[in-house]
């Protein structure tokens, strides 16, 4: 064993060496010393070696290190600089988590214990920064933080993942850093396997970035499994096959590939000695096979479930109290998928559970969506009443153009007293209509987005079917310059007899509440689009259209009706919804029962 | 400041704000019918019309840097009286 070079050299009778594991005997710390070099050939340090050696200022370890005991500089409080040779490149694989920070310089590791650290004895150590400089561990992050500003520190800095809190590696990915500034902050203070009660209190402050959400995701369920997996099948020819997986290995790859082709991020994944061995095969196979379902940003199945956590922990936690350890497994997370909206994910449910899912949290209304679509299929129904599709289109760089300068327009009106009045005026020209083609999955959750009750699971599920299943029947739809939907009609139309009815007029309450919205201006574009459907229809078929009433029911426009349109002396009979709906709702037949507005006449064609 | 001198102040300001509200009133008169006849108009027009976007969007910008410079008069008159 070679001696220590330091001042004062640490005999044998204080260390005791033996498998090339080191332990300091209690009696004899050396509690005043401030310097150490730890003999070469030495692999790793016991529990406790160098506890409360209160004077200890920096120590030098051998490349053979590989391994650090717990707590075996807890209470070194002058402890700033832990030198490792560094031709140990793997060192930091092996460190505990209570080691927070190891910068490397100039050959040397430098590792600080951040609670006792300062910024000085942590930073300004270091005179050159490389590529290499590492910081790990729970606490780091405010460490990290305190940095935030000094971009190019931080851009040479690799945040490593930790396996009680920090679990990624991220670089030049700035936007994502700011908000988990916020993150880590709160993270600090609780704990990290409580999700859901971390989740709470961030509210609606938390938004990072959906990859990030898909590691942590990973590793709170648990998806590490210790061993490689071994599988046997049988080939063709009977031989038994017996396969060993490193679904680590495997997911590392994956995942990288993926983020970097998606996202540019530079992620290291970084597997724990704990976690090492790889992903459980059931959910790295869903995961591997669904991957794009479970990835598209903002509708992901993985933002779905994300955000009904909370569900997935009430189904598999015993403990009703508020701090629930949270301690899924992924068993229970692809039974949760499978019994939810994500079961049979495939091309044909894919997009239907899309738009359900963004308002429905039931099975049910997920296999009556699939039901009617099918049907839909099946029955070979005509995509509109007309031939062909009507919707008012502008190109996208006009669209762009006109756009700008709106937005310009816009900008020079709020800077005059008269703002409320120009944004409304502005809105005029925003709106577009839509009749919605009758395959659109849109159709079943129109109600939610118009505030009605003509979805899935509402009173009017007739509306929503027939606009799917019924010939004679098509939505109608008003977006604004975004592109969401704000108001709808349904139109049904009797061949027969040459006319046409509007169920009612709903209008989503947050577009008819906002300045620069205006039900005149909606009620003007169902009328323009009413118009361009009739003057379409008539150049198609026999019998022509004559009339086109609206029921006044539940109108949102009613008002607008009242004061542009005149109401109707003889009831049209209007289409009976109940006959579609699904749970019978005989209370409820539509809205142009009683009352009936005309909107258009046969007349109005030749004014256009 | 004298109530004489304010109110011409202020008449300024008002006069410049209601030029910049008319102009840029009757630019939007004109894009909203430009983007009514853009979805019907002729491939030719449609280019016509794209220019014209051009040189109205160089017209907003002067106007907008009118009216943040009137901005900041009335702010200023605000702040002396």
């Amino acid at each position: 064993m070679k001696a220590f070079d330091h001042k004062k050299k640490i005999s044998e009778d204080i260390w005791s060496i033996k498998d090339g594991k080191v332990t300091i005997k209690n009696s004899a710390k050396p509690t005043q010393l401030k310097k150490i070099v730890v003999p070469n050939g030495v692999q790793e340090i016991d529990t406790s070696s160098f506890e409360s050696c209160e004077n200890l200022e920096s120590i030098i370890f051998p490349s053979s290190i590989k391994n650090f005991g717990k707590y075996c500089f807890s209470n070194c409080y002058n402890l700033s600089e832990i030198y490792i040779d560094n031709s140990n490149n793997n060192l930091y694989m092996v460190l505990p988590d209570y080691f927070n920070v190891i910068l490397k310089s100039n050959g040397h590791f430098l590792l600080t214990n951040y609670y006792y650290a300062t910024e000085n004895n942590i930073l300004n150590n270091v005179h050159e920064y490389s590529q290499h400089y590492i910081i790990r561990g729970s606490y780091l992050a405010n460490y990290y933080i305190k940095y935030f500003d000094d971009k190019e520190k931080l851009s040479k800095l690799n945040v490593i993942k930790s396996p009680s809190l920090v679990k990624y590696f991220f670089k030049k990915y700035e936007s994502t850093l700011k908000n988990y500034e916020l993150i880590i902050e709160k993270m600090l203070s609780r704990n990290i396997r409580n999700y859901n009660l971390l989740i709470r209190q961030l509210g609606d402050s938390y938004k990072p970035e959906y990859e990030m959400e898909f590691i942590r995701l990973c590793d709170i369920l648990g998806v590490f499994e210790n061993k490689p997996i071994v599988t046997k099948r049988i080939s063709k020819t009977g031989k038994e096959i017996v396969e060993k997986i490193d679904y680590a290995q495997k997911a590392r790859e994956f995942i990288r590939e993926k983020f970097s082709q998606t996202y540019n991020l530079y992620i290291l994944f970084y597997f724990d000695k704990n976690m090492e061995g790889g992903f459980k095969k059931g959910f790295a196979d869903f995961m591997f096979e669904h991957f794009d379902e479970l990835f598209i940003r903002d509708k992901g199945f993985l933002q779905n479930c994300y955000h009904r956590f909370e569900e997935i922990q009430k189904a598999h936690t015993t403990n009703k109290g508020n701090c629930r350890q949270l301690a899924p497994t992924i068993d229970f997370f692809v039974k949760y998928l499978n019994e939810n909206k994500f079961a049979g994910i495939n091309k044909d449910t894919k997009v239907i559970s899309e738009v359900i899912g963004k308002y429905y949290n039931d099975q049910n209304i997920f296999n009556r969506a699939v039901d009617v679509s099918k049907k839909n299929s099946m029955q070979k129904i005509p995509k509109n009443i007309l031939p062909q599709d009507l919707k008012e289109n502008i190109d996208e760089n006009a669209r762009k153009k006109f756009k700008v300068l709106y937005h310009k327009i816009a900008d020079i009106s709020e800077m005059n007293l008269d703002n409320f009045k120009c944004l409304k005026e502005l809105s005029k020209s925003r709106f577009t209509y839509e009749f919605l083609r009758k395959n659109d999955v849109l159709n079943l959750v129109l109600g939610k987005l118009c505030n009605c009750c003509a979805h899935l699971n509402g009173v009017g599920d007739g509306i929503a079917v027939s606009a799917m299943l019924d010939p004679d029947i098509q939505n109608l739809v008003i977006r604004d310059e975004n592109d969401e939907i704000i108001a709808k009609a349904t139109l049904y139309i009797n061949r027969e007899q040459g006319y046409g009815i509007c169920n009612s007029f709903q209008v989503n309450n947050l577009a008819s509440k906002s300045n620069i919205f205006s039900n005149d201006m909606i009620y003007q574009k169902l009328k323009q689009a009413l118009f361009d459907f009739a003057h379409e229809y008539n150049k198609t078929y026999t019998p022509k259209l004559k009339i086109i009433n609206v029921g006044m029911g539940m109108n949102d426009l009613a008002k607008q009706l009242e004061d542009y349109a005149v109401e109707s002396e003889n009831l049209l009979k209007p289409f009976n919804f109940k006959e579609y709906s699904i749970f019978g709702h005989d209370g409820y037949r539509g809205d142009a029962f009683f009352r009936q507005y005309t909107i258009w006449k046969e007349e109005d064609d030749h004014k256009m | 400041m004298e109530d004489k001198d304010f109110i011409k102040v202020y008449e300024k300001i008002v006069d410049e704000q209601n030029d910049i509200m008319e102009k840029t009133s009757k630019i939007k008169s004109e894009v909203d019918a430009l983007q009514s006849e853009y979805v019907t108009c002729t491939e030719n027009r449609k280019n016509e019309i794209m220019q014209r976007l051009e040189k109205l969007n160089d017209e907003l910008e002067t106007l907008e840097k009118r009216s943040i410079k009137n901005s900041k008069r009335a702010q200023k008159l605000k702040s002396i009286n």
